[in-house]
């Protein structure tokens, strides 16, 4: 028997024939540890939190054990978007959280890279925390791929990136992206690689209903093709004061996964954390963030894209928590929908005591290309100080008429126009990635 | 008297529900160029959108031929396809789409063949020089942030690449320093060159015409062609204005 879980919960209920004030799923089953690859730059400091505690650490200094042990509580008590449901699974799948810290004052230009694939039947967790220390800065990047994927990491024939722009020799190495090393994990003297998941099946089966998404787990049968496959990851985030953060997560699985993605921040005062997070393929997508903004000029810069096609789904919980003066907050959201695909977006910026001074805003655009799409943006600002200023606005539909004029006077047809525009909204977001064979393997995806 | 290219007789155009221009009547020949002036107002953007076929402009009456051709049945994308381009007196920004791959994927469209990227490389660079662009600005998001004389001569640029066979500018020299008018003029001349274009430029200054030969001069007040001349007709009007006209 797997959990009940309810995810995603709106802060502030509506009614509930909307259908959007939370996501449910039925008897999840608890997922074994999920497959890792890390690029980690040697500034960047790498542990898991299983390790601390055990037997082989005795050697190290006390005091250090328990400063790391401190540092990983303080991080499992970051909330998330998804909600506490999402630590519920973890403790049922026993997933001890992989830590990346950086030091105090330094300043990594290099990224730390984790690569997490999946393969159909999957039934996967994996915890991520990452620590800045005060004035830090550093770069991850996180993508969610099936292995296949990466097989296919290599340049076209015609030497171009999918998107059309020339790929020099150089940048063609790059964009051939490498497997590097495998962390082991210290205590497993098996194969390479933080876990390896087991064999246990786990049959997930969906069902979805009126915006909510309920999957049921059934007894495993044999070697039978699995209707469903899970992938989770759960990622803590603590910033120390000043630090700065640029997050990127970048999604591509196919239509039988079923994927949450789970982010928590807590910031201290003049921290800054930034995200890019792209989904450009997943049956059924759980997104959420909730960003503690609790000390004095903290800052969230968060963008999103979507690209969904056929019956993909996906649904997302954004909460930006002020309770610090003069913290800022902003959430853009862009994204493309075909097929019979269904989206829901909710947004909260939430200015709440102390928060004086705070700004927030938030915005989704959103392109629909099908008739047969549903989309849903539920933007929410609460507000108990009087001193702050809180925007929302949607664009939702087809493309402004001048601008359709403009691109089909130099010869382009409408429907191609709508293409153009549809990938011109990822590209958008991905030149923003500050990484160019993540920003080449955004366009591999896109194909 | 060259081959007509260019045939409008009688149009009438209404945006909503105003009507806007009223029985134009205009012929441009191949490799001509002709200059629209006339007061704001007056409606000469309202022609070169009724010749492109923005949807928001109803032709009411008369005919375009375009090449022999009648282009009430043609989309905008056809229009363009067939060898009509109108620079835009205030393009608009595209984030998402680089200058670059904009203009090459237009051509692959116009021609309906992929574009090899070398040559195309090659050439905008060759074109981008004409006009003292940076080379940066091919990869930069079409317009976006760019300042008002760069997004004219993108627009430019886009012209001198896809070669069209008439040309409409609507005012793209206004806005523009003196420097930035003899760039664009240039490039404008370019054009002429290398295609033997014909040219419809819609302005209210003569300086983007220092460098080209004029065949005809138009006057449009209220929605009609009041007045034609030869390029002398420039300069009568830049001495005593419209008055005479109204």
């Amino acid at each position: 028997m797997g959990i009940d879980m309810t995810i995603n919960r709106l802060p502030a209920p509506t009614w509930n024939w909307l259908h959007v004030n939370e996501a449910s799923l039925k008897e999840v089953s608890a997922p074994s540890k999920g497959r890792l690859t890390a690029e980690t730059p040697a500034s960047i400091h790498f542990y898991t939190e299983s390790f601390i505690n055990k037997e082989e650490t005795a050697q190290q200094a006390e005091e250090a054990v328990a400063q790391k042990t401190a540092e990983a509580a303080q991080l499992a008590q970051v909330a998330t978007g998804l909600g506490a449901d999402m630590d519920e699974l973890a403790k049922q799948g026993a997933a001890d959280f992989d830590i990346w810290e950086v030091a105090p004052g330094v300043h990594e230009s290099e990224p730390v890279r984790l690569h997490f694939t999946y393969e159909p039947g999957d039934a996967v967790q994996n915890r991520i925390g990452i620590r800045l220390g005060a004035g830090s800065e550093m770069t991850v990047i996180m993508d969610y791929c099936t292995a296949d994927l990466w097989a296919g990491a290599s340049t076209s024939a015609d030497g171009e990136c999918a998107h059309g722009e020339p790929v020099s020799a150089g940048a063609e190495e790059n964009c051939a992206i490498k497997r590097t090393e495998e962390k082991a994990d210290p205590h497993t003297d098996s194969e390479p690689g933080f876990s390896v998941p087991d064999e246990k099946d786990v049959n997930l089966s969906a069902s979805e209903s009126a915006g909510q998404s309920e999957f049921s787990a059934e007894t495993p049968k044999s070697q039978e093709p699995l209707q469903r496959s899970l992938g989770a990851v759960q990622t803590k985030i603590r910033l120390e004061k000043g630090a700065h953060l640029r997050l990127v997560q970048i999604q591509k699985l196919p239509d039988e996964f079923t994927f949450l993605n789970d982010v928590g921040t807590d910031c201290a005062e003049g921290a800054k954390v930034e995200t890019i997070q792209l989904v450009l393929g997943g049956g059924s997508t759980y997104m959420g963030m909730r960003t503690g903004l609790g000390e004095r000029k903290s800052e969230l810069e968060s963008k999103i894209g979507y690209l969904l096609d056929n019956k993909e789904s996906l649904d997302m919980n954004y909460l930006a928590y002020h309770t610090g003066a003069k913290t800022t907050s902003r959430m853009d959201v862009s994204g493309v929908l075909r097929g019979t695909s269904k989206k829901l977006f909710r947004g909260t910026i939430d200015f709440r005591n102390g928060s004086i001074g705070a700004k927030g805003d938030e915005k989704e655009d959103v392109l629909l290309l099908s008739d047969g799409v549903e989309n849903r943006t539920v933007p929410l600002i609460l507000c108990e100080e009087e001193d702050v200023e809180g925007n929302h606005g949607a664009t939702i539909g087809r493309l402004d008429e001048s601008l359709l004029f403009y691109l089909s006077s130099r010869g382009i047809e409408e429907n191609e126009i709508y293409e153009m525009m549809a990938r011109a909204r990822i590209d958008a977001l991905c030149a923003d990635i500050p990484d160019e064979k993540t920003r080449c393997l955004v366009q591999r995806c896109m194909g | 008297m060259s081959e007509q290219l260019l045939q409008v007789a009688s149009l009438s155009v209404r945006v909503e529900e105003k009507e806007i221009l009223h029985g134009v009547d205009l012929k441009i020949g191949k490799g001509e160029t002709h200059v629209l002036m006339g007061p704001n107002g007056a409606g000469k953007s309202t022609l070169g959108y009724a010749l492109m076929g923005n949807p928001g402009y109803e032709v009411t009456g008369g005919q375009i031929l375009f090449d022999g051709k009648d282009l009430s049945e043609l989309s905008v994308a056809e229009r363009a396809k067939a060898g009509l381009f109108l620079s835009f007196q205030n393009p608009l920004e595209v984030p998402g789409i680089t200058l670059s791959n904009f203009i090459r994927s237009a051509l692959e469209q116009r021609t309906g063949e992929r574009i090899r990227l070398w040559d195309f490389r090659k050439e905008l660079e060759a074109k981008m020089e004409i006009l003292q662009m940076d080379k940066s600005y091919a990869k930069r998001d079409l317009n976006v942030g760019f300042s008002g004389g760069e997004k004219k001569k993108a627009e430019i640029l886009q012209l001198l690449m896809m070669k069209p066979s008439l040309a409409i500018l609507d005012e793209t020299d206004s806005g523009l320093d003196v420097d930035a008018v003899r760039t664009v003029s240039r490039g404008v001349e370019e054009y002429q060159k290398d295609k033997d274009g014909s040219l419809l430029i819609i302005t209210h200054s003569t300086r983007i015409l220092e460098s080209l030969h004029v065949d005809k001069t138009h006057v449009l007040v209220d929605g009609k062609i009041v007045a034609e001349g030869d390029a002398s007709l420039v300069d009568e009007i830049n001495a005593h204005g419209f008055e005479q006209f109204l």
